[in-house]
């Protein structure tokens, strides 16, 4: 890297905020995919938009890359430099500007945490609904940039549904207000494509998000069945019976084994599948559902039902689901993770489908999803000390892709593109698709220098593919 | 140009092409053709004419909203949308459905009521409006409150762009983040990206009971406060409406009170009933008087409210749309009612209070003059909210932008614009900025 760079980047934020050094950049040379790597030439750490748009100003001078970063908990390669450039970690502009609660609304900076901000507002009664399992760690800027789910997306919508407004600085350096507090909208509904666009349109510097006000009544159930075709049948049951949950979570077998091995959950040692579901909302609503469920659920052939008596028993029955992949570090060496959406009434015949796959290539397969939008994250295991296990996982992997779009799905629920995805994009999208979203990257990054080899599938793009990942697989890696 | 009448002919077919029909024409400018494509390819050739012959194209589906927009720079050819009006796909345990732009939310109710479902979009004259239309005018009502627009019910988009290529987006399922989010452009964009011909829809389950009641206020400030201490609670509401007394008696609600607030409610009976007490209780403490609404006429109040503010006569109404802070909305009904006062008009008045939407019609004479939409403009401006003239008389119209200042994020729209639609062929003029 080019030392006078390094020096004006110095100038704009303080000898603290400017990390150039080799091994101190490596630290940022991946997100929790840790098999695409590229470290950034220099790591910026911008406390204000005024710095943000001039790092960009400058990285379009010298024709640098610019990649936002916010806690790196990503799943696709996303917030990693595979073609060098200026990594701007966001996390030091993390204040919450303003709560207005009678308009049930906040003004965050994107480095704040996602649960800081309902941590902040949850003594008045209030919450910010997108949950990803990452929220203790990830930034609600990283959640904008990645639209992130979470389990309670099938009632409350995704982070989109969530963000009203964006103060961004674009590909040109331009800082721009793209909707706002107030609702209606004139113009066209740029804050809907900012957000999931991956850091490739621009930086976001401020958020305008919703806050809900908190449901009067939760209740949380956990039944265990016989196998995962009865607790997908009992999961399609529910939805047509008009309940819509806040969550419905299932686990198979294998993971429930390692979760139990890991941090105890309390789950029947018998059980082959495990079924959350948790209502909310007006208490006399959820008594009523509770009971709709629980006998939807024994009629499926359910061989328990547990409903949580307290918060603290709630927690529990949560911390096994938030914690399922990084609990099963202690029952495979590496793995790869998929994320993959079907219609939610084929979620028996993708089961039978991943099981055939896993099956044929000689694969543990392990899926803990989220039933009632669909999506679903195989967790496929492998060892990569044994030669061909690597290749295998990933065969598996694409092959359980092509399988959900197949029936109707999409190449990604939740996660988002990245370099992971970008060449499975084709798959569901013609040339033509492309280029209307090619399109819209030209209005905000003409250079092409926001997040570069990201979300376009990209010939040649330089990128480094190994059968990395953790050893054993990092506690806290979260779907 | 006979050669290109046959060219359209072509295309859609005798049956389906019409030559200079006035009664089709926009903001006085009549097309110089109608076609009405039965497909999508259809769709997709006479755009690809319409380019190779630089024809200005204006879409409509069920016209319940052809008033929106800036008076058209052309109008060429007319593509009628109607003729796509098939059910591609619903499975009621995924809580989706695929149509074709041209369905008309009237029919969808009755596809998906079989099963329980419906799709929460209740703007004016819903039955009529096509599902296209909503999404290009992003139009909502009451239900708004609990279910947002269509921006938040719309999975996947089939449009056909300006040079007549056909494009998706978005995709069949409720999670998917495959790439931008490239439906959400085409939501309130007034077609001018391009043609919607398809689209999914997120479903909802139909609550089981619903329960209305409307209670008669001593002021707009009594109510906007009464409102905020029932949104600052756990309460689940289908809906939160402001409307003004004179509306009210028109719907047959016989209020003597200047304003009444509706609320309506859908659960399971137990919760409807739990939470209409404590929405009376409320409601009772901010001195507010329960007005007769019987339950069988429900319905037909609730479509009432959507339609209270459609244009009267056309020559002789005005109507807005103003975009506020939720707590702003008295402020905003003041305004209203003082220029109201000011020249002698009849006012309707709706406001979606969760949501910060004040939806009014102004009905009597003077309206030619464009001060009272530039002051209106201004004030609202001031409280940092937006002001959008939904239908105007003839006179007044061309002297308005109608959409008032898109602000600093103008030059992405209109370079967007550019890209999409480079030669300025759909709906030329009548989008934000004369776009």
């Amino acid at each position: 890297m080019d030392p006078r760079i390094v020096r004006e980047l110095t100038r704009l934020l303080g000898p603290d905020a400017v990390l150039a050094a080799p091994d101190e950049c490596l630290v940022y040379e991946c997100d929790m995919l840790t098999h695409y790597r590229g470290a950034p030439d220099v790591v910026a750490f911008p406390t204000t938009t005024a710095q943000v748009a001039a790092i960009i100003r400058l990285c379009l001078a010298e024709g640098l890359p610019v990649i936002p970063r916010g806690s790196g908990t990503g799943l696709i390669g996303g917030a990693m430099a595979p073609r060098g450039g200026v990594l701007l970690a966001l996390n030091r502009m993390d204040r919450l500007l303003e709560v207005d609660l009678p308009n049930r609304l906040a003004v965050v900076e994107p480095g704040l945490i996602n649960l800081w901000l309902t941590r902040a507002v949850e003594g008045r009664g209030y919450l910010f609904a997108p949950d990803p399992s990452s929220q203790m760690v990830s930034t609600i800027g990283g959640n904008a940039a990645t639209n992130a789910g979470g389990a309670h997306c099938l009632k409350y919508g995704i982070t989109v549904n969530h963000v009203l407004g964006l103060e961004v600085v674009t590909g040109e350096g331009e800082v721009v207000w793209l909707g706002g507090k107030v609702r209606e909208r004139v113009g066209y509904d740029l804050t809907g494509v900012v957000v999931g666009s991956e850091g490739t349109l621009g930086v976001i510097t401020k958020l305008v998000v919703r806050l809900l006000h908190a449901p009067e009544a939760v209740k949380t159930a956990l039944a265990t069945f016989p196998g995962v075709e009865e607790a997908s049948a009992a999961v399609s049951a529910i939805i047509a019976r008009g309940i819509v949950p806040a969550a419905l979570e299932l686990m198979d077998e294998p993971v429930i084994r390692a979760v139990e091995a890991g941090i105890k959950a309390g789950y029947p040692a018998d059980a082959k599948a495990v079924l959350l579901v948790e209502l909310d909302g007006p208490r006399a609503e959820v008594e009523v559902q509770a009971e709709a469920v629980g006998e939807i659920c024994r009629a499926h052939g359910a061989l328990s039902l547990r409903v949580a008596r307290d918060e603290a028993e709630r927690a529990l029955l949560w911390k096994g689901r938030k914690e399922a992949a990084g609990a099963f570090g202690r029952i495979t060496h590496n793995y790869v993770l998929q994320d993959a959406v079907v219609p939610r009434s084929r979620l028996p015949a993708i089961m039978r489908e991943i099981g055939a796959i896993a099956a044929r290539h000689r694969l543990l397969v392990a899926n803990v999803f989220h039933a009632g939008d669909g999506n679903l994250h195989p967790l496929i295991c492998y060892d990569e000390r044994v030669p061909g296990e690597f290749e295998r996982a990933l065969a598996a992997s694409e092959a359980i892709l092509t399988a959900c779009i197949a029936m109707g799905g999409t190449v990604t629920g939740e996660h988002g593109v990245g370099m992971d995805k970008a060449g499975s994009l084709p798959l569901l999208f013609s040339a033509a698709d492309l280029e209307a979203m090619a399109r819209v990257r030209r209005v905000f990054d003409p250079r092409g220098l926001m997040n570069p080899a990201k979300i376009f599938p990209v010939a040649g793009a330089c990128r480094e593919v190994g059968p990395g990942g953790g050893r054993p697989v990092p506690e806290g890696l979260w779907v | 140009m006979p050669a290109l009448e046959t060219a359209l002919r072509g295309i859609v077919g005798a049956d389906h092409l019409l030559s200079g029909p006035a009664a089709w024409s926009v903001d006085g400018l009549g097309p110089r053709w109608v076609a009405a494509p039965g497909t999508e390819e259809e769709v997709s050739r006479l755009l690809g004419l319409a380019a190779a012959e630089r024809l200005a194209v204006i879409p409509v589906g069920g016209r319940t909203k052809l008033g929106w927009g800036n008076p058209p720079r052309g109008a060429d050819l007319v593509i009628d949308l109607r003729r796509l009006d098939r059910v591609v796909e619903y499975e009621p345990d995924d809580l989706t459905v695929t149509l074709e732009a041209g369905v008309r939310l009237g029919a969808l109710a009755r596809v998906l009521e079989g099963h329980g479902q419906f799709v929460p979009l209740d703007p004016p004259l819903a039955p009529r409006a096509t599902v296209g239309g909503i999404i290009a005018t992003d139009a909502s009502g009451p239900w708004r409150h609990r279910y947002g627009t269509v921006r938040d019910l719309l999975l996947g988009l089939t449009t056909v762009a300006a040079d007549g290529t056909v494009t998706k987006g978005g995709g069949r399922v409720v999670k998917n983040v495959s790439g931008y989010d490239m439906p959400k452009l085409h939501v309130g964009a007034l077609g001018s990206l391009g043609i919607v011909t398809a689209a999914t829809l997120r479903v909802h389950p139909r609550p089981g009971a619903e329960g209305a009641w409307v209670f008669g206020m001593a002021s707009a400030e009594v109510l906007l406060e009464a409102a905020l201490r029932l949104l600052d609670s756990p309460l689940v509401l289908d809906r939160l409406e402001l409307v003004n007394g004179p509306t009210l008696s028109r719907l047959e609600v016989d209020c003597p009170h200047p304003v009444g607030l509706a609320v309506g409610i859908g659960s399971v009976p137990e919760a409807v009933r739990a939470q209409g007490e404590t929405v009376r209780a409320v409601c009772r403490e901010a001195g507010g008087a329960l007005l007769g609404l019987p339950a069988a006429r429900a319905a037909a109040f609730w479509a009432g409210v959507s339609d209270a503010t459609l244009p009267g006569p056309p020559e002789g109404s005005l109507t807005l749309r103003v975009g506020l802070l939720g707590t702003d909305l008295a402020r905003g009904f003041r305004l209203l009612e003082a220029a109201a006062r000011e020249r002698g008009l009849a006012l309707a008045v709706t406001a979606t209070l969760g949501v910060g939407t004040l939806r009014a019609r102004l009905v009597g004479e003077g309206l030619a003059d464009e001060r009272l939409v530039t002051r209106l403009r201004e004030a609202v401006a001031g409280l940092g909210g937006v002001l959008v003239v939904e239908h105007a008389p003839s006179a007044l119209k061309p002297r308005l932008d109608v959409w008032g200042d898109v602000g600093p994020a103008f030059p992405l729209v209109r370079r967007l614009k550019a890209e999409f639609d480079p030669l300025g062929l759909l709906n030329p003029g009548r989008f934000v900025g004369g776009l």
